[in-house]
Order: structure tokens, then C-alpha cells, then sequence
């Protein structure tokens, strides 16, 4: 097979050319007509620029159109930057400019989200196929169509995902061909995939397991179907009615589907394969996804994004682990692992911050300045620091102990607190601010303490929904006249972890009881 | 307006809603905090509360836009159900 991502859609689209590639929205697409779509927008991007740019913007959503709007940038053989029409148009704005991206492939709902790049300034030459957004227009044209995918070289950059930064400036992290072949190879062997298959697509097409979903499912010849929002209330009958046999999601969605009720045994029945990512996997979500889904392998997969998606698997089976965490297991066959101890120096010991190196690294973050204390040269190879403390587990595999810096993750997206504290401390009134995160249900929630004048949480929140990820933003605001210090004279970050956990009033409370009724 | 039981149950879902302050039918959602998950339980709460099912059609983000929009949506599927 042909190892890039395009190369992927191509396997798909032999085995099965008119089978489903995608159900989304009641719209059917089989992988002939994916194709020819893709090669219409990219064909069209392609012939309307003066030159080659370093980078296209994919703006696309989970609609019916978005796949072949990502599609069609692999095809145009240009480093793709998938960038989330629901993101605040300035953070958006500073991603397209950080990545270079000459030009962008907008999905057909991609209307508010051009409308709102263009109001914060951004002039870049766009297709959208529905016309009348603002941006300077590439047509669609069928007479440009591309023939074939083009070409790539195993080196160059396939995609471009950014992460949060502590400085409050997103972090770029380039992706090659080479990556990602390395990856799905792995894949091909682990898992047993094909054309009859049914795969979820819960993640956002700028979260990088969205990848696995899709050049999985398209590698194989089987369909992709978007699970939207609401179909999480009733889950059991969406996963029914579409014959889903694989998902994929962060363990956020096994606490909602439970409090939907939708977890009784054998609720998930037509499910083969069941992972999860993004963040830690309890026990109790892990048996009780496993007893809904009985037919199913459960794994927890880890990793990432500097390595390449998912860096390690552990397959799951009935049992205690420590902390009541389902271990993230053996890091992928090819690559290197080193363990540091809290000074930062190479240990041999059980526990440490997990270091890899091998093929699925990153070359190195898009702005090289990043780099700093990432990356580790030890033995003549480079490692990735991925600030996750791990305990070595009888297996060969490891177990998740936690963070070993200020970096969190809000149902499956990965945040620096400070960046937090930095978009707060911009609230108008607002003098100081310090984030924090507070354990509810698997995940977090974040809250925020500040000074200066008191604020409204619907003002603060607006504000914050400005310039930070909707699912990031807090979900508590406390006004105080000062920021305790701790005997170092620090902000006393863990005393307001445990105030602001006190002080936290459930959402949604009437579920607890619903949980209890079942 | 609406029933006490409505009020009830949406109040928890809207953080940024202090308890003394009153929540009106053009009260946004969103702005008190109402988040894609939160409209997902609040859905399922509602449906089981009221004993009704939201058409496919019907869970729009439009439907939670406000309170007032929201109750309208459930007032006019109880009074379906009750002709």
C-alpha cells in the first residue's frame, strides 16, 4: 500500500469503489464519489493559485461535505492545516499565518466561520462551493479535476495540527508522510478492518485520532459516520440503525452515555472494537462500556500528537490496575523509550517522565523556539519529552500516573493552564487570574480565581469563548481580593484546586438522580 | 411562561446563572454556560421528565438558543401528545 494518507483512500476506494466512505447527515457518499469530489476541489485549488503554497487551511466541520474538502487538501499534495470552523476567528487567524497557508478549502457550512476570519482581517484565496463569502473566490471546476492524487515525498509535511502552548500561543506540530506510514502500518498488522466495517468519527477533524478514524476506515474499504452531538442522547439506537462496529472517543463519552442511559449490557451490541484516547480511561468506564459492548475488544490508546496520533495500546481485560486506571500499555514496536527522573536526568528506575523516540517523532515543531526542552538527544537519538509521568507494568506496557507540569486535558483537549491564565487576565476589570482544574467524571473542568473587579461568569465567559476552544473554556469563576501564596510565596495553585472542587455545584445535578433510578 | 419543573431543571444546567438572579425567556443559553454536552443531558432529562421525544429535526442548536425558544419546542410536543 501505498503509505500516505491519499495513498490509503486509494486502497479503500479498490476494494470497495461503491461502498459507503461516509454517512453523514443521511448523505451516503461511496468512496467512487468521495474521490471525484476531492479531485474537483483540489484540482480547482491547484489551477486557480500563481504557485504552489507552503500550506492549504482544510476549514471543515463533521459535515456532510468536510470529508471531501480534507480529502481534496491530501490530494493537492500540499501540507494540509485542518482548522475547526467553531474556534474563535482570531486564534483561528494566528494558525493560518504561523503555518503559512496560501490558501483554503472551506466545507459547505464553512459560511460563518469565512464570514468571521474575514471581519478579523484575514484575505486569503478560498473555495468554497456554494459562493458568496467574502474571501477572494476559487472556483469549483470540474474541467480542472485533477486525474490522480498528487504525488508526495515520504519527507514532506502531510498535515500540520497545533496544540496549546504555555506562553499562550499555540504550538504547530508538523506531521510527515513517513509519520503516518509508520503508524497505519502498525495499524494493518494490530487490527482487522474491512469493508464491512462501520467506524465512528467522534473527534474533530483538527484533533489528531480523527485521522485514525479515518485512514483506518478508508484503508479498509469501510464506511465513516459522524456522530453528532445529539446522537449521544439516544446512542444505543444510533450505533444500531447505522450498524456501527467500531468507535473511537475520549472516556468522556462512556460518562454521558451512561447518564443518557444508554450503557445497559449489550446496549452496544453490533460494536467489534471499542478505543479510547485523550485522556485517562477509569476501570468502572472500561467495564461498564465493556458489558454494553460485549462483542467488542476494548483498547486504551495513548499518545501525543508530536508522536504521530497514538504511540502506545494496552488491550483490555477484566481487572484492578492502580489508581483504578486502565494502563495506556507497550509503546509501538520501532521505537525507543527513556524514562527521566524529576531533575531531568536519564533513570533506570520503574517510574519517570516517558521519553520516545522513533519513527512516528515529529521533525520538530513548526516554530523551531518550541523546541526548547522538548526534544532530548540521549545515545545519538532524538526523544520526545512528553511530560507524562509513567510506571513501568508487569506486562512490558506502562501505566499513566499524571501530569508533570501545569497541562491538562478537557475532554480530550490538550491545554496549558497558563494559556488559560493569559486569555483571562485580557477580561476587561480582571487584574490577575489563576486557572485550575477540577476532576469531575474521568475528565476535568476548569475554573478560574482572579482579582481586580468582580466580573460576571457570563461576561468572563463570553470573553474567554473569544479567544480559547469552546470545550476549554472555564466553567467557574471566583473573584477574590487576593491570590493565596503558598510558603514559597507562589500562588498557591493546589489550595485553590481543592477551593474551587468544593465550591463546584454539579451541572445538570437531576442526573444524579437519573443514574440512580436505573 | 413556563412550569415550575422546566426552571427546575434547566437551572443546574446554566453555570453562569446566580441563583437569585431570574431567567427569562429571551435569556441566551450559551452565555450562561449551557455547553454542547450540557444540551445532550439536558435533552435526555427533559424527555424523561416530561415523557416526550424530540423529532431528529427538533435538536438544533437553535432549539437551546434561549429558554423561551426551548419551552415553546416542549410546550408545543406536550400538546401534541395530549391531543
Amino acid at each position: 500500500m501505498d503509505g500516505t494518507l491519499s495513498g490509503r483512500f486509494a486502497c479503500g476506494l479498490a476494494l470497495a469503489p461503491d461502498r459507503p466512505a461516509l454517512h453523514a447527515d443521511g448523505v451516503d457518499l461511496t468512496y467512487r464519489e468521495l474521490h471525484e469530489l476531492a479531485l474537483v476541489r483540489a484540482g480547482s485549488l491547484l489551477a486557480r493559485l500563481p504557485g504552489r503554497p507552503p500550506a492549504v487551511g482544510v476549514l471543515a466541520g463533521k459535515g456532510p461535505t468536510a470529508y471531501a474538502t480534507l480529502l481534496a487538501g491530501l490530494y493537492s499534495g500540499v501540507t494540509v492545516v485542518p482548522l475547526q470552523p467553531a474556534f474563535p476567528a482570531a486564534r483561528t487567524r494566528r494558525m493560518i499565518e504561523a503555518a503559512g497557508v496560501g490558501a483554503l478549502l472551506a466545507d459547505d457550512d464553512a459560511l460563518p466561520a469565512l464570514t468571521a476570519l474575514y471581519e478579523d482581517g484575514l484575505r486569503l484565496p478560498t473555495l468554497f462551493a456554494p459562493g458568496g463569502q467574502p474571501m477572494p473566490a476559487l472556483a469549483l471546476d470540474p474541467d480542472s479535476a485533477l486525474k490522480a492524487p498528487q504525488p508526495t515525498r515520504p519527507g514532506d509535511i502531510a498535515y500540520v495540527l497545533f496544540t496549546s502552548g504555555s506562553t499562550g500561543r499555540p504550538k504547530g506540530v508538523p506531521v510527515t508522510h513517513a509519520n503516518t506510514a509508520h503508524y497505519f502500518g502498525l495499524l494493518d498488522e494490530r487490527y482487522d478492518f474491512g469493508p464491512h466495517d462501520v467506524f465512528s468519527q467522534t473527534f474533530d477533524l483538527n484533533f489528531d485520532c480523527a485521522m485514525f478514524d479515518l485512514f483506518c476506515a478508508w484503508g479498509a474499504g469501510a464506511a465513516v459516520v459522524p456522530v453528532p452531538a445529539r446522537a449521544y442522547a439516544r446512542l444505543p439506537e444510533f450505533v444500531a440503525e447505522r450498524g456501527m462496529t467500531v468507535w473511537f472517543s475520549t472516556p468522556s463519552a462512556i460518562t454521558l452515555v451512561r447518564r443518557t442511559g444508554g450503557l445497559a449490557p449489550g446496549a452496544l451490541g453490533s460494536l467489534r472494537w471499542s478505543f479510547f484516547a485523550g485522556e485517562a480511561l477509569g476501570c468502572k468506564d472500561a467495564e461498564d462500556w465493556a458489558a454494553a459492548a460485549p462483542g467488542a475488544a476494548l483498547e486504551n490508546l495513548y499518545g501525543p500528537t508530536e508522536l504521530t496520533i497514538t504511540i502506545t495500546a494496552h488491550r483490555w481485560t477484566p481487572g484492578r490496575h492502580p489508581n483504578d486506571m486502565v494502563p495506556i500499555g507497550a509503546v509501538h514496536p520501532g521505537h525507543d523509550t527513556l524514562l527521566l527522573d524529576p531533575s531531568g536526568a536519564p533513570s533506570t528506575g520503574e517510574e519517570g517522565e516517558l521519553c520516545v523516540a522513533g519513527p512516528q517523532l515529529t521533525p520538530g515543531y513548526l516554530d523551531p523556539a518550541d523546541d526548547a526542552g522538548r526534544f532530548l538527544e540521549h545515545d545519538g537519538r532524538r526523544y520526545y519529552r512528553t511530560g507524562d509521568r509513567v510506571r513501568r507494568a508487569d506486562d512490558g506496557g506502562w501505566h499513566y500516573l499524571g501530569r508533570k507540569d501545569a497541562q491538562v486535558q478537557v475532554h480530550g483537549i490538550r491545554v496549558e493552564l497558563a494559556e488559560v491564565d493569559a486569555a483571562a487576565r485580557t477580561c476587561p476589570g480582571v487584574e490577575d487570574a489563576v486557572t485550575v482544574a477540577v476532576p469531575v467524571d474521568g475528565t476535568v473542568e476548569l475554573a478560574v480565581f482572579h482579582t481586580g473587579a468582580p466580573v460576571p461568569p457570563a461576561r468572563f465567559a463570553r470573553h474567554l469563548r473569544a479567544l480559547l476552544p469552546a470545550a476549554v473554556v472555564p466553567r467557574a469563576y471566583h473573584h477574590l481580593d487576593a491570590l493565596p501564596l503558598n510558603a514559597n510565596r507562589k500562588t498557591d495553585r493546589r489550595k485553590l484546586a481543592s477551593r474551587a472542587a468544593a465550591m463546584r455545584q454539579p451541572a445538570g445535578g437531576t442526573h444524579e438522580r437519573r443514574q440512580e433510578s436505573q | 411562561m413556563w412550569d415550575d419543573r422546566f426552571e427546575h431543571i434547566l437551572r443546574p444546567f446554566l453555570p453562569f446563572l446566580p441563583p437569585q438572579e431570574e431567567l427569562t425567556p429571551e435569556s441566551d443559553l450559551k452565555d450562561l454556560g449551557l455547553d454542547s454536552l450540557g444540551t445532550v443531558q439536558l435533552l435526555g432529562t427533559l424527555e424523561e421528565d416530561y415523557q416526550v421525544r424530540f423529532r431528529d429535526s427538533a435538536l438544533t442548536m437553535d432549539t437551546f438558543r434561549t429558554a423561551g425558544v426551548l419551552w415553546d419546542t416542549l410546550r408545543g410536543m406536550l400538546q401534541s401528545t395530549a391531543g
